[in-house]
């Protein structure tokens, strides 16, 4: 079984639009909280770090909640 | 947000002035687009947005330079469609290297025509990828995306200079006044001392570069706006020797011993007193007073050169105030110098080219894995995105105003194109509809600290809208475009996030590099224009360090050093060519022999324990220049060689205390 669209009023919605958003409220959370501990210093570069964290996290929300 | 709010509800006169100006452009251009049943009347309506300047001769020469830019991408779409309409990844890859070859030229050429090459290579983009689906469609869409855009340029620029005209040249005036009395007070705070002179520095070239910038635009302004960007070029040139020149009479002053410091103390006074109220006469009576006092028999072979050199300053001093007057009166010099050499770096602007290439196929991979109907909208703001932005050091700033744009347009559009406009009909509803917001957003691209933002607003309204004839109202299409330009725009910031090609260090180390180049090529250059040539392309690099200043620490500051030092021994160079062609002694084989060493010692650059590299060269060089009958020519020459042989060395040993410390 794929994916299915979410209705919101009608409109269809993509469930990877909304696993994009969720993913990107988890990447800044986990962002907010890296840079709040010292662990935040060993990142070289900032930017391709926060890249790839939210590719990481996407992958994870997508396996996690699968098809809804 | 103070200043957005003041520009929107408290605009002053000439904002208004604008956004009346632009908005009657636009309306002008879409009635004729919807009248002539133009395919896409939107484009010229976003068109006339975006040529939209302040000033007359910007908007035709912007206009210009982009009608130039899309006639060229439009030939290219056909030609790429004709070639590769079957093969899908050969087609995005051929754009993918046509964009980063016109990103790397547009980086390259430094000047507004730059623009040209941007739309050359965006246009394709625009033409080409919403004709993939019916590739035998794609000559008559060219066309009419070449005839909307003409549209656009032509009803914006008979606005502009119909209603309200204001014309570049006539500020050129002010500009430059500002930019000589500048010019004079730095060459002034150059005789005194080092420290005051290196801000003064920075700000009197960051002004002959924008003056100069403002040429290209005056010159599209009748013949009085040519004869003035003519004069300006004059201007430039005669403001950048004056500034080396007071940097030389300097280098001489720390020759002097204390005596001789007492005793050319009170003229160095007189000139700076000129110099801080310059009027022709009285500059040219004190020339004349230290030509005669530097000529005196009793004086020291160091104050001779020191006054010799002031008197050039006086000169030149002269000679930029001269050209003032011409670019006030719009009258033409009589030698008109070359233009103002910049500084290129032909492999950054390939690195430019290639981010921007690899942001479009990412987008491109994207757009063929998930085959999604809006992505080739998304596509395009990608490469329109990466390829304006590409040379700006705050690309990712920029891209982010621009998607803060976007995020204003989407609601604003919502309520206009999907909840008013099925209600009304006819032009006059549609002029309203439209009209009020991009009123708005008119008057916040006359603000320039909010007009990135206010731009894309207005562009991405007009898209999402979209006005037609036949209007049709899905709000399907609305959202999926409105995705489209998120994601299209936010990869563009991607990109610049990801791929930062602006380290300082490593940039600075290339345009010492360059410098040292240049400084090899100046010991055989022909002297004619070599002034303007390495004057330019120093100032051009001096800026470029300093806009770097601030980020840099203290030990990477020395590369600045680097590029005065190297300013210096470019300007003493020139001064010694100057002085042999002027005094014509047979002298070629000592030259020859001379210039040869300097050269292969400035191609192997400074480094710590070459300081005496020059001496055993220039001791035989004097020689030989003592051996001919004196003159003063030759004697200002011997001066020359012996400041060279010092500024070398200064540069050296400026090299063992960094790695002394390092």
């Amino acid at each position: 079984m794929g994916l299915r669209e979410w209705a919101l009023g009608g409109v269809l919605l993509s469930p990877f639009l909304v696993y994009v958003v969720l993913a990107l409220g988890l990447t800044a959370a986990v962002h907010l909280l890296l840079h709040l501990t010292p662990l935040g210093r060993w990142i070289w570069h900032k930017a391709l770090f926060d890249c790839a964290l939210f590719i990481c996290v996407l992958t994870l929300v997508t396996l996690w909640l699968g098809p809804l | 947000m103070p200043i957005t709010l003041q520009a929107l509800f408290a605009p002053n006169k000439l904002a208004v002035q604008f956004a009346i100006k632009t908005l009657l452009g636009g309306g002008l251009a879409l009635w004729l687009a919807l009248r002539w049943g133009l395919e896409q009347p939107a484009w010229a309506l976003m068109t006339a947005f975006i040529v939209a300047q302040p000033l007359s001769g910007m908007v035709l020469q912007k206009g210009l330079a982009r009608l130039l830019g899309t006639l060229v991408g439009t030939v290219m779409s056909v030609v790429f469609m004709g070639m590769f309409a079957q093969t899908p990844w050969l087609f995005l890859l051929a754009l993918a290297l046509w964009l980063a070859l016109c990103t790397a030229c547009s980086t390259l050429l430094r000047s507004a025509w730059a623009y040209s090459f941007v739309l050359a290579g965006y246009t394709v983009a625009i033409i080409a990828l919403p004709a993939v689906d019916h590739p035998l469609l794609v000559f008559d869409q060219a066309v009419a995306r070449c005839t909307e855009i003409c549209l656009g340029i032509v009803c914006a620029t008979a606005t502009s200079a119909l209603l309200w005209p204001m014309r570049v040249e006539q500020q050129l005036g002010g500009q430059a006044r500002q930019a000589w009395s500048s010019g004079l007070q730095a060459a002034s705070a150059t005789l005194t001392g080092e420290q005051q002179a290196r801000k003064g520095l920075l700000e009197i070239l960051g002004r002959i570069v924008a003056v100069d910038a403002q040429r290209e635009h005056a010159w599209f302004e009748g013949s009085l706006g040519r004869q003035r960007a003519r004069a300006i070029r004059g201007l430039s040139q005669k403001l950048l020797i004056l500034l080396r020149i007071a940097r030389s009479v300097r280098r001489q002053w720390q020759q002097l011993d204390e005596a001789q410091t007492r005793h050319l103390q009170p003229w160095l006074d007189e000139v700076q007193a000129a110099l801080a109220t310059p009027d022709q006469a009285s500059l040219l009576l004190l020339r004349q007073r230290v030509w005669d006092a530097a000529h005196d028999e009793h004086i020291s072979t160091a104050e001779h050169y020191c006054l010799a050199r002031l008197t050039l300053l006086l000169d030149n001093a002269m000679a930029a105030t001269l050209a003032l007057r011409a670019v006030e009166e719009g009258t033409a010099l009589a030698d008109v110098p070359d233009s103002l050499a910049v500084h290129r770096d032909v492999p950054l602007a390939l690195l430019f080219g290639s981010r921007s290439a690899l942001a479009f196929l990412a987008m491109a991979g994207f757009w063929l894995a998930t085959g999604w109907i809006s992505a080739p909208g998304g596509l395009v703001l990608t490469c329109v995105v990466c390829s304006l932005f590409a040379s700006r050091e705050n690309g990712a700033q920029i891209g982010l105003s621009f998607l803060r744009g976007i995020l204003l347009a989407l609601p604003v559009a919502f309520v206009v194109g999907q909840i008013l406009l099925p209600e009304w009909s006819g032009f006059p509803m549609l002029c309203m509809a439209l009209g009020v917001p991009l009123f708005f957003g008119a008057l916040g691209m006359a603000n320039p600290r909010i007009g990135a933002t206010a731009t894309s607003y207005c562009l991405h309204f007009i898209v999402l809208v979209a006005p037609l004839n036949a209007m049709h109202f899905q709000v399907a299409t609305f959202l999926n475009s409105a995705q489209a330009m998120l994601i299209g725009v936010g990869a563009a910031v991607l990109a610049f996030k990801l791929l930062v090609l602006r380290n300082p260090a490593w940039h600075g180390r290339r345009l010492r590099a360059a410098t040292q180049s240049d400084l090899v090529r100046l010991t055989r250059r022909d002297l004619r224009g070599a002034d303007t040539w390495f004057g330019g392309r120093m100032a051009d690099r001096l800026l470029q360090l300093a806009r770097h200043y601030a980020a840099l620490s203290e030990q990477e500051r020395t590369r600045w050093d680097d590029g005065v030092h190297g300013l210096d021994i470019g300007d003493e160079l020139l001064h010694l060519r100057h002085c042999l062609a002027i005094a014509r002694a047979p002298l070629d084989s000592a030259e020859r022999a001379y210039l040869q060493q300097l050269e292969s010692v400035l191609a192997r650059g400074p480094a710590p324990g070459r300081s005496d590299r020059l001496d055993a060269a220039s001791e035989q060089f004097i020689e030989a220049i003592q051996r001919q009958p004196a003159s003063d020519p030759l004697r200002l020459a011997i001066g020359a060689v012996l400041q060279l042989q010092r500024s070398w060395g200064k540069w050296c040993r400026r090299q063992e205390e960094i790695h002394g410390l390092a």
